[in-house]
């Protein structure tokens, strides 16, 4: 009740809080009236009487405004008094304010823009309901989790407890394929899905209906069920299409199921086949098997399981179990995340040492603009303003500051994040579809913004706490030309150190695309246009019909006019890597993993790839011939050892048709997995001598890449070879039509966008630490205008003045490089794993870039001492 | 700057009991309040005479006291303030309070 009456007078009072300041000052006064006259009546002089009273009142302002504070309205009141008096002030200089609003929106807006990256791969849940019950199962090693054979996953299914469904899924194997009815044939990947696959991901086909038990039986009818994006390009949306049959593969299927148009799973699949899964047919062994957990059981619970059900296996199946091997599970959303979490965080690590210089220089900024509100700050506590409510004040301008930076930011994060998605490399996260700004990264953005106003706000509210009023009204700003302040020289050298980091970690980037970039690929990639026809039908099924294909296309290719010479092959350089098992006639029980390709005659002479001893393939190399094989010299090297290549024979495949084959050849060793990597050991056979058995096999996992030499630019070639193709078979559709250069780029693209991205990153905290030591040096020019001029009266030479300022400014850049040098060799190491070779303290790297810094810093040192020198003592000296 | 860390030894709390019970007798501006104490206390107690004013400020949110403006006997305007009845039981209060305290310390000081 009486805090009731309480809260009601305040209102009251609030409501009359002009007359009551009013009365308050009124009381006051005649306080001070009746003191004076007792005072006088005590026998003082009149003056001394008022001096007396007053200061036997105290500080009058200062007691008004806690009289006020009592009625509690105050904060708020206050709060907004600030604000207003902010926006005033920052109006008042909109030099300073443009500066420092720039400043922190590319601060803010870059933090967050990488921030919403962050936020969209590792924050954001799967776009699957209740992700969180998702496990990825696999095959468990000491090296990690790896994919797993359809029959293992069958015995899974069949065992496990802890799982609501199981399935299993696969690209390989007739996955995808070339789709004819509706607009244009198109070769469509695919996946091949186990009967609970949309049970599992929660997510069901929007129209018809998902695989049922008997559709995923083997020699079950042909169904299929397509990607909203299929239906609406193929086949224009068309609601009549469920339960239509259309072709695929040379075979007819029936169209059960349409997703959802926001469903995604993979980067570009298009359409799901029942996957048939048999226990005596591991048709891929490296399949994706993912789980939903029943309600209530722990990722812990579901692994202890797999282990047991692991080792019943190997029981079973002695010879399908490897030494150590066993069966793992780990949350879906990190088996995506896994690899790209790391790097994020030193993306996001990087771009926060941006913000933090970004906020030194806006702390800079304010410092200098309150030493020249020294004055006004001295005015306002000898008006008897308390120091806290002046800090106060300070602070809420550096807020206010911050939040419309922040705002600013945000314009920069909308376009950032567009500028983001659209760099980064195609595959690198599949799990996200987009990259947005909401809820999570506005809440960042906004709280970065208020840290940032804090922190920057914080140093000039600091420093007002510290105005000695009498000092500060005596004047005389003139102090020394080394004046400056201990704050300011450690924001600087923060600077310096910060930027040096960023610097030292972008020239590493540099060096490694250099790198990359000066690798010889082994072969030449230039005027080579490539393209993929999949020959998964029925008509192409044995490997005389998909030979006659090849040879008739390539004859009617290399043909054209604009094209030198025409070859096919399983797998193109830079692109992956498809390995078979191979064995050598000498060592028959031992299997080796090889690089496998089957390629046309003229492979080599397209690709430019050099023939180191022996001979090429021939069109005579054909069936009738003996068979004949070429190894690389990766292979010579690796499993020769030393022997006449020449002695040897080799045959591909475990338990396939392929006969031994005679060496004929050694070419030259090209890059597979990526141009850091070394090439590994490969073999090649001609397409003319490949058995029915082991094409079929190698026809599960690749396609036939086309590879065109052309004499100028290569693309203008693919509608001129479509035709040519459509010649041979019009309802063949090509693929991934593409330059090699193209796929080199491919292959180097993650590496360009980190040099990119913290290029980027490095160059503006190098813009922004140059403005910094400029700032400084040019106030502290300014200040010490009075002494330089007496140093010049007194004979001192320009040169000296110069090197007086800048040499203060150089101390401090040494300083701060001297720091950054330090961090930059704790900090480099974590991006060992994304540099090639460079070391992550590459002493040329750290050397250069301090010399650069040192460069830009001399720069923004001596445009302000060059000013000092041109002082002319005699105005100096009268001024002030 | 004596003067004041002597004025700031008033206990803290007893500028308002002190106030409170100079309205006892009977209303009073804050230069009368002032007066009255520094005078009744033989010049030991000196309050700071500007804190005076919030102190009255937060007497007067409690309800404890009351203000008018009246004249004073040399025809000036000032304001007046009165104990009110929840004032006068708030006194009460403390004082008794406050004989417990000084009774306690006293007993510590100096022991029987």
């Amino acid at each position: 009740m009486q805090k009731i009456v309480e809260l009601w007078r305040r209102i009251v009072f609030l409501r009359r809080r002009e007359q009551l300041d009013r009365e308050l000052a009124e009381e006051m006064r005649f306080h001070l009236e009746m003191k004076v006259e007792e005072n006088v009546a005590d026998g003082m002089t009149p003056e001394e009487a008022v001096l007396a009273a007053r200061r036997e009142f105290g500080n009058q302002t200062l007691l008004r405004e806690v009289s006020r504070e009592m009625w509690g309205f105050t904060t708020i009141e206050t709060l907004l008094q600030d604000v207003r008096y902010g926006a005033r002030t920052l109006r008042k200089s909109p030099s300073f304010t443009l500066v420092a609003v720039i400043t922190l929106a590319l601060g803010v807006g870059a933090t967050t823009a990488i921030f919403s990256v962050v936020s969209a791969v590792l924050l954001r849940p799967l776009p699957y309901p209740e992700a969180d019950r998702l496990l990825y199962v696999g095959q468990l090693y000491r090296s990690g989790l790896a994919g797993s054979g359809e029959p293992k996953f069958l015995f899974w299914r069949e065992q496990s407890r802890s799982f609501e469904a199981l399935a299993c899924s696969s690209g390989y194997g007739g996955a995808g394929g070339n789709l004819a009815g509706g607009q244009e044939a198109a070769y469509v990947p695919g996946r091949r899905v186990s009967e609970d696959f949309f049970r599992v991901l929660g997510i069901y086909p929007a129209l018809g209906r998902a695989f049922t038990h008997e559709e995923d039986q083997p020699g079950g009818p042909g169904v299929v069920i397509l990607s909203y994006r299929l239906w609406q390009r193929n086949f224009g949306g068309d609601k009549g299409l469920i339960g239509k049959t259309i072709t695929l593969n040379d075979r007819p299927v029936t169209v059960v199921g349409i997703m959802p148009p926001d469903f995604r799973f993979g980067s570009e699949v298009g359409l799901f086949v029942p996957m048939r899964a048999r226990p005596g047919a591991n048709v891929d062994p490296n399949a994706e098997v993912i789980g939903r957990l029943k309600p209530g059981v722990s990722v812990e619970q579901a692994q202890a399981e797999l282990k047991v059900i692991a080792e019943k296996y190997r029981e079973a199946f002695p010879r399908q179990m490897l030494e150590g091997e066993t069966v793992g599970a780990q949350p879906y959303q990190d088996f995506f995340t896994e690899g790209v979490a790391k790097y994020l965080w030193i993306v996001l690590g990087a771009v926060c040492f941006l913000l933090l210089i970004a906020c030194a220089n806006v702390a800079n900024l304010q410092l200098t603009r309150a030493a020249s509100r020294r004055r006004e700050i001295a005015v306002r506590l000898a008006l008897g303003a308390a120091g806290g409510r002046v800090a106060r004040q300070l602070l809420t301008e550096g807020l206010l500051l911050a939040l419309v930076g922040g705002a600013a930011g945000l314009l920069v994060t909308l376009w950032g994040t567009r500028l983001l998605w659209a760099l980064i490399p195609r595959g690198v996260l599949p799990t996200v579809t987009d990259v947005t700004v909401d809820w999570r990264v506005l809440t960042f953005a906004f709280a970065t913004a208020i840290g940032t106003g804090l922190l920057f706000g914080s140093a000039p509210a600091l420093q007002a706490r510290k105005v000695d009023v009498n000092t500060a009204l005596k004047d005389s700003p003139g102090r020394g030309a080394t004046a400056r302040s201990r704050l300011r020289d450690l924001l600087v050298v923060s600077e310096v150190a910060l930027s040096l980091v960023l610097l030292v970690g972008a020239g590493l980037l540099v060096r490694t695309f250099a790198n990359l970039l000066s690798v010889a690929p082994g072969f030449d990639p230039r005027n080579v246009l490539t393209f993929q026809i999949d020959l998964n039908g029925g008509r192409y099924a044995t490997a005389s019909k998909a030979t006659a294909f090849y040879s008739d296309a390539l004859e009617r290719i290399a043909r054209l006019p604009g094209v030198e010479s025409a070859a096919v092959t399983n797998k193109l350089p830079l692109d992956w890597q498809f390995n078979m098992p191979i064995f050598l006639t000498a060592q028959p029980d031992e299997a080796r993993s090889v690089q496998f390709r089957m390629i046309s005659p003229d492979y080599f002479r397209v690709m430019k790839i050099d023939m180191r001893q022996g001979r090429s393939f021939s069109n005579a190399d054909n069936t009738s011939a003996p068979p004949v094989a070429i190894v690389n010299e990766a292979f010579v090297q690796r499993f020769f050892g030393g022997q006449d290549p020449f002695a040897q024979q080799l045959s591909v495949g475990r338990g396939t048709d392929d006969p031994a084959r005679q060496v004929v050849g050694v070419v030259a060793d090209i890059k597979q997995q990526g141009l850091d990597r070394p090439a590994p050991p490969m073999v090649f056979v001609p397409l003319a001598q490949v058995p029915d058995k082991l094409m079929a096999t190698v026809r599960t996992f690749t396609s036939a890449n086309f590879v065109v030499r052309t004499t100028g630019e290569p693309l203008g070639l693919s509608q001129a070879v479509k035709r040519e193709i459509a010649a041979v078979d019009p309802t063949l559709p090509l693929s991934h039509v593409s330059s090699m250069e193209e796929i080199g780029a491919r292959s180097v693209a993650a590496q360009r966008f980190n040099m990119l991205l913290l290029g980027l990153f490095a160059a503006l905290g190098l813009a922004l630490a140059a403005v910094g030591i400029y700032g400084v040096m040019s106030y502290a020019v300014a200040q010490g205008t009075r002494e330089i001029g007496i140093r010049m009266a007194l004979g001192a030479q320009r040169k000296n003045v110069l090197w007086l300022v800048a040499g203060q400014g150089m101390t401090l850049t040494l300083i701060g490089m001297a720091v950054g040098i330090a961090a930059s060799f704790a900090l480099t190491r974590l991006l060992k794993s994304l540099l090639f070779g460079v070391s992550a303290t590459d002493p040329l790297t750290f050397a250069g870039i301090s010399l650069l810094l040192c460069l830009v810093a001399l720069i923004a040192c001596l445009i302000p001492a060059r000013r000092a020198t041109k002082v002319d003592p005699l105005i100096a000296l009268r001024y002030e | 700057m004596r003067e004041a860390s002597a004025k700031d030894a008033l206990l803290p709390g007893t500028l308002e009991m002190l106030v409170l019970k100079t309205l006892t007798r009977a209303p009073l501006h804050g230069y009368g309040i002032a007066q009255y104490i520094r005078q009744v206390s033989e010049d030991v107690l000196q309050v700071e005479e500007g804190s005076l004013y919030p102190a009255l400020q937060r007497l007067q949110l409690k309800g404890w006291v009351a203000s008018e403006w009246a004249t004073t006997e040399n025809n000036r305007r000032a304001r007046y303030y009165r104990l009110t009845p929840l004032g006068r039981k708030q006194l009460a209060a403390e004082s008794a309070n406050f004989d417990r305290v000084i009774g306690a310390i006293a007993r510590v000081m100096k022991p029987a």
